[in-house]
């Protein structure tokens, strides 16, 4: 009985650590510098994007892609949604790419006037996005099986578009991987 | 004589009362009015396809400020709402304060300026921020499609409130965007957003 207990007592490490190591609570993702916070004026959610885990993974010729979990919280809801994200980048749809092939036109005598650059980045911004995984937490950071409970506090992560912090958190992941902004990417191969 | 004078005042007064009216035959077949935005919407019950206009008068654009990175311009617009819950005209004096210190070409300019730190980021959040575009609308007449007047009565929104604020570049200004675009336009020959104040 004894050897039993000491071996459970053993075992216990390596049964907690790895619950303890996913979960994250309302004040780890404030208090941590590895946490990037992003919410607009308006917004009532706001994101977190856990730095480290940005990941470059390999992609098609003229994407780039990353992997990074996100933690999602909205006002009012009392669970965290850590959402496993993959971005793919396309590098010709940058705005410095843009902006650039708008100068080749323009000195070609094209009318191209300098919104409809805008108008283009609006319509397709370059960047997709599919989810992963999803784990859902409590605001004091235990771990929660019930996904459909924090359907809500992760239902519109997918939904990107040029405006707000949301777009400037995009960028972010970006420079985190590759040391630059996605919007200041630049090749003369893609010209 | 008495008869005669009465017809020509009734006359008189029936010409009086139509000369403001506008239909849309008018603001399609006049080359005074300018189309700006024209947007269709099929229904998916019926074959009708609601659609939306807007044209800006070109004989009423008046230069209200000239003060170089900043402008006034003012003009009328109407904008057409051809749709099965009430078609109207809605008539408008259209005043827009324009500051080229905000348009795209000064801001990307000023952003290459400082190279090698510079980001285009940052041209996004202030491009987002501030447009240098502010209007001010004045509600005028409300028309039937015909040209017959509406009156306040039969129907009224927020268009029939005059109303000041700054338009943004993002799709929910666009028509409002265009307008203003399409009034700078008219007068300097170059679009809003192409003016480089170095």
């Amino acid at each position: 009985m004894k050897r039993m207990y000491l071996l459970l007592l053993w075992l216990l490490p390596f049964i907690m650590l790895p619950i303890y190591s996913q979960a994250i609570s309302q004040s780890e993702l404030r208090g941590s510098s590895r946490y990037v916070q992003f919410k607009s004026v308006a917004d009532y959610k706001v994101y977190y994007v856990d730095m480290e885990s940005i990941t470059p993974i390999t992609a098609t010729e003229g994407h780039r892609r990353i992997t990074v979990t996100v933690y999602a919280l909205v006002d009012g809801e009392d669970y965290i949604a850590a959402v496993k994200m993959e971005y793919d980048y396309q590098l010709d749809r940058s705005l410095r790419q843009l902006l650039s092939k708008h100068d080749v036109l323009k000195s070609q005598g094209q009318d191209s006037p300098y919104i409809s650059v805008w108008r283009d980045k609006q319509a397709n911004i370059g960047i997709t996005c599919r989810i992963l995984g999803v784990k859902g937490y409590t605001l004091s950071g235990n771990s929660i099986a019930e996904l459909y409970k924090i359907d809500n506090v992760y239902k519109d992560i997918s939904e990107l578009s040029f405006k707000g912090n949301r777009y400037k958190m995009l960028n972010a992941i970006y420079k985190q991987a590759y040391g630059i902004y996605f919007d200041d990417e630049m090749s003369s191969k893609l010209l | 004589m008495i008869k005669r004078f009465l017809i020509l005042f009734i006359m008189m007064l029936s010409i009086t009362m139509t000369a403001g009216a506008i239909s849309l035959q008018e603001l399609q077949s006049s080359p005074n009015f300018k189309l700006v935005s024209y947007k269709e919407y099929p229904s998916e019950t019926s074959s009708y396809v609601e659609r939306f206009y807007s044209f800006i008068d070109l004989n009423s654009i008046r230069i209200v400020e000239y003060n170089p990175p900043k402008y006034t311009l003012q003009c009328t617009n109407y904008m057409v709402f051809d749709y099965t819950a009430g078609p109207e005209i809605k008539e408008s004096e259209m005043t827009i304060y324009y500051d080229l210190n905000y348009s795209l070409a000064t801001l990307i300019h000023a952003n290459r300026e400082k190279q090698p730190n510079a980001s285009l980021v940052d041209v996004i959040e202030t491009a987002e921020r501030e447009s240098g575009l502010v209007i001010k609308s004045k509600p005028l007449n409300t028309y039937q499609l015909n040209g017959d007047i509406w009156y306040p009565e039969n129907r009224s929104n927020h268009l029939d409130r005059e109303w000041k604020g700054s338009i943004d570049r993002s799709r929910g200004y666009q028509v409002i965007y265009d307008n203003a675009d399409a009034l700078f336009k008219a007068v300097y020959l170059q679009h809003f957003d192409d003016i480089l104040i170095q």
